[in-house]
């Protein structure tokens, strides 16, 4: 930084202060970009570390899966992996198969698009007034607390082991993380963004349609996604606890006479519909709430 | 009702609120609308009832021996992993993986399977609740760790402190918040597993007992061991919660870490 | 013209105690004038302000526009805010108009009356844009454009260049000025500045704190247009001057509570 010199002046319109440049800065290696060949080196390399470490453990968990279930002696408790996947790999190609999905999976859908309806709807309704939040607290918080298992009893005395009493369950499941998290998106709204839309004098409808939904919507896709991992996890309570039809009837099958090959398979088909249904609803969320994520990468 | 604070006010909506929902139940069950809905005073005098008998009692007992013996054990390894996971790479790079894969996948649907290695006993509700509660564990503590501030790590190394003192005196404080929600998560989920591993033998603790009353239509007793098991998990998360802020005056309640399917 | 006649405001302190955060203001703001509040931090000159926009009642007193009294925001009125408040999930044009649209218009008939209010403030280049792209400077000129696009009498502006750079706020006064003397609206301008208060009003109020309330009220002769060395002229010294001694004798008193 070398000296500046400068003529001053007195204050007044006229004059002018010219500044004397007598240093002139060099531009800076800020990027971060490597800018040597050998550190390029170094920064390729500690970027697949990582991932062949995940690769491995991974290759690793299968292996020692597979060795232990060959050095079983008998194929009625534990299975190779290979065998699952077999199994698997038969079955949907099997109309049996697909038929008890289809008589899983219709329960499933009404139960939980009927939880998203309900969940985001009372979810509003909490968030935005604080008289309804407070008279639905002692429900809300006891069915949170509560494991939603305990309740299919009561189901099937209300409905029978049909597909209501099943979609029911399903509903029980998810409405209550949809409500809490809904009703936090709207809570959490920022008040800046009310305050500024009551300045335009908007009617509460407009207000709420135009800056508090749409503010609120990011908060809303959480708890869709968080839902439904919920439903899908009261989707196989139904299969387990209620098992006269669908895929627990499968797997209680399967159990009963041992065939565990097919036993795992059926719980990995399972398995592998929920991880799909929580990618779908964690890309749909992404998408919906792009300009949040993208402010927070400023921020 | 002007006069009051914004709390009390809620508070008293709250109770408004319960006790109409109450009417509303009670009218339903005296009209005989479903043999599902009994009037709340019938459920109420069944309540008297079952809380202290035997049966209840023995079941209860049941289920809180698994939890007993599955849960601190599966909370001390979780915490150990937990903490290897947080502080070494190479650790987390070879088990996150498995850790997050367990904890996106819906684990009632590992029952099953559960049932078919460790039999239709004790062995596989024990398995549930670990399955259930361990990785929690891992994921809460692990996040703790990384709260870790590595400017803080840095001065206890200037002032000479070896990697066991920064692992006892640095990272281990900084990682107790976290550390806490996750035994607190895991508490209630622990419930969870425990009821539902039951509900699918169906024949002994409080799961076991719900299957039971539920299958004789004994409507009015199902309730009251239905309100029992709510009310139980409250009161355990309101006591882990309390000595949660006992343990760590300093702290502002920090976000805690929940897998993608809740109550798995 | 605007008649703030007693306005006082009493908030409720968490202890069952008040706080008088106003007290027995009064003053009016005449036609097409540029008019600026400043104080002391605490001082309630954004809460009076909020009071003129209809987004705060007075516990005392009234508020009267063209004899019309103040119940609630209205269409004669339009707010420009400190942190520019725009809707992050909307882009530039659509945020312009954002204030027809919350009075009814339809998106695509707000975006379309919004344009040349975007061209005003020179951003239409933007217009696809999102809020978080842009600047500071940027994004407050937005807000200005959406405050203007409603056609309001009157321009409520709470220290709009409050969050920007020395030299962001410099520039936006400028634009301010000139855009001003081409809108010719009645302005209420809420300012911590004693530069910005001088450099853009007719005149100033100068409020005094705890409780809040009128000190006195300055005119503000400089010769308008303002002129590219209005600032260093020695008016506008002796009143910055003045302005500065007024406030720092008011900032005597750093513990009691501020109401905002």
């Amino acid at each position: 930084m070398g000296r500046h010199r400068g003529r001053t002046h007195e204050a007044s319109n006229s004059g002018v202060w010219e500044p004397v440049v007598t240093h002139q800065g060099e531009p800076s290696i800020a990027s971060g970009e490597p800018y040597t060949a050998e550190a390029e080196r170094t920064m390729t390399a500690n970027r697949w570390i990582p991932w062949a470490f995940r690769i491995g453990s991974v290759g690793v968990v299968l292996l020692i899966w597979e060795l232990y279930g060959r050095a079983q002696e008998t194929t009625l408790f534990f299975v190779p992996v290979s065998s699952v996947i077999a199994a698997l790999w038969e079955q949907v190609q099997t109309a049996e198969f697909w038929d008890a999905f289809r008589q899983t999976f219709i329960p499933f859908v009404w139960g939980w698009t009927l939880s998203l309806a309900v969940g985001i709807v009372a979810g509003l309704l909490i968030g935005r007034f604080s008289t309804f939040d407070a008279l639905t607290k002692p429900y809300v918080t006891f069915l949170n607390a509560l494991p939603v298992s305990t309740l299919v009893p009561i189901a099937v005395i209300l409905f029978g082991i049909g597909y209501a009493s099943r979609i029911l369950v399903v509903f029980l499941f998810g409405v209550v993380e949809v409500t809490l998290n809904t009703a936090a998106g709207v809570r959490y709204v920022n008040k800046d963004l009310v305050e500024m839309g009551e300045s335009f004098n908007a009617s509460e409808t407009r207000l709420f349609r135009k800056v508090i939904l749409p503010a609120s919507l990011p908060g809303i896709m959480a708890g869709v996604r968080i839902g439904t991992g919920r439903a899908v996890v009261g989707m196989v309570v139904v299969e387990i606890l209620l098992v006269a039809v669908g895929m627990g009837r499968l797997i209680l099958r399967y159990r009963g006479r041992f065939q565990s090959a097919d036993l795992f398979a059926v719980v990995l088909a399972l398995i592998i519909f929920g991880i799909l249904l929580q990618v779908l609803a964690r890309q749909v969320e992404r998408r919906v709430s792009k300009w949040k994520y993208e402010m927070e990468q400023i921020a | 009702m002007r006069g009051m604070s914004a709390k009390n006010r809620s508070r008293l909506l709250s109770i408004v609120g319960l006790v109409a929902g109450l009417a509303i139940w009670e009218l339903i069950g005296r009209l005989e609308l479903s043999p599902a809905f009994p009037p709340v005073t019938a459920v109420l005098a069944a309540i008297g009832e079952v809380w202290t008998s035997p049966r209840f009692l023995d079941a209860f007992r049941e289920s809180m021996i698994s939890i007993a013996i599955a849960l601190p054990p599966s909370i001390v390894f979780g915490i150990g992993i937990g903490l290897l996971l947080g502080r070494y790479r190479p650790v987390e790079w070879a088990l996150d993986p498995l850790v997050n894969t367990f904890l996106s996948l819906p684990l009632v649907a590992l029952i099953p399977v559960l049932f078919l290695i460790f039999g239709l006993g004790r062995g596989s509700i024990l398995a549930t609740i670990v399955i259930y509660t361990f990785f929690i564990v891992v994921v809460n503590t692990a996040a703790g760790v990384r709260t870790t501030d590595p400017l803080i790590v840095e001065m206890a190394t200037s002032f000479g402190a070896g990697e066991r003192q920064v692992l006892r005196r640095v990272v281990l404080p900084s990682a107790l918040p976290l550390m806490f929600a996750g035994v607190r998560i895991a508490t209630g989920r622990a419930i969870r597993a425990v009821i539902i591993a039951e509900q699918v033998i169906g024949l002994i603790g409080l799961g076991g007992l719900v299957q039971r009353l539920g299958g004789a239509f004994a409507v009015e007793q199902l309730y009251a061991v239905i309100l029992f098991i709510g009310f139980f998990g409250l009161v355990s998360m309101e006591a882990v919660s309390t000595v949660e802020r006992r343990a760590l005056p300093w702290v502002a309640a920090p976000e805690d870490i929940e897998p993608a399917f809740q109550g798995a | 013209m605007i008649e703030i006649e007693g306005i006082g405001r009493r908030f409720n302190t968490r202890d069952g105690g008040s706080f008088e955060a106003l007290k027995d203001v009064s003053f009016s703001v005449n036609d097409k004038e540029f008019f600026s509040i400043i104080g002391p931090s605490g001082c309630g000159k954004t809460t009076l302000l909020k009071m003129v926009a209809g987004l705060v009642k007075p516990t005392a007193g009234r508020i009267d526009i063209d004899g019309r009294t103040v119940i609630g925001p209205g269409d004669d009125r339009a707010m420009v805010f400190q942190q520019f408040v725009l809707l992050p999930w909307a882009d530039i044009l659509t945020n312009v108009g954002f204030g027809l649209e919350l009075r009814g218009m339809s998106r695509k008939e707000s975006r379309d009356a919004a344009r040349p209010h975007l061209e005003q403030v020179g951003l239409t280049r933007f217009s696809e844009h999102y809020p978080h792209e842009l600047s500071g400077g940027m994004q407050q000129r937005v807000g200005l454009a959406r405050a203007l696009a409603v056609g309001p009498d009157i321009l409520l502006m709470d220290e709009p260049f409050g969050a920007l750079d020395a030299q962001t706020r410099q520039l936006m006064q400028e634009d301010l000025m000139r855009l001003w003397e081409v809108e010719q609206k009645t302005v209420i301008f809420v300012t911590h500045s004693m530069d910005e208060a001088a450099y853009l009003s007719d005149r100033v109020l100068v409020m005094d704190t705890h409780p809040g309330r009128v000190r006195e009220i300055l005119d503000v002769p400089l010769p308008r247009p303002r002129e590219e060395g209005v600032r260093r002229s020695p008016v506008f010294n002796e009143l910055t001057s003045h302005m500065w001694r007024e406030l720092r004798g008011m900032m005597g008193d750093p513990t009691a509570p501020a109401p905002e």
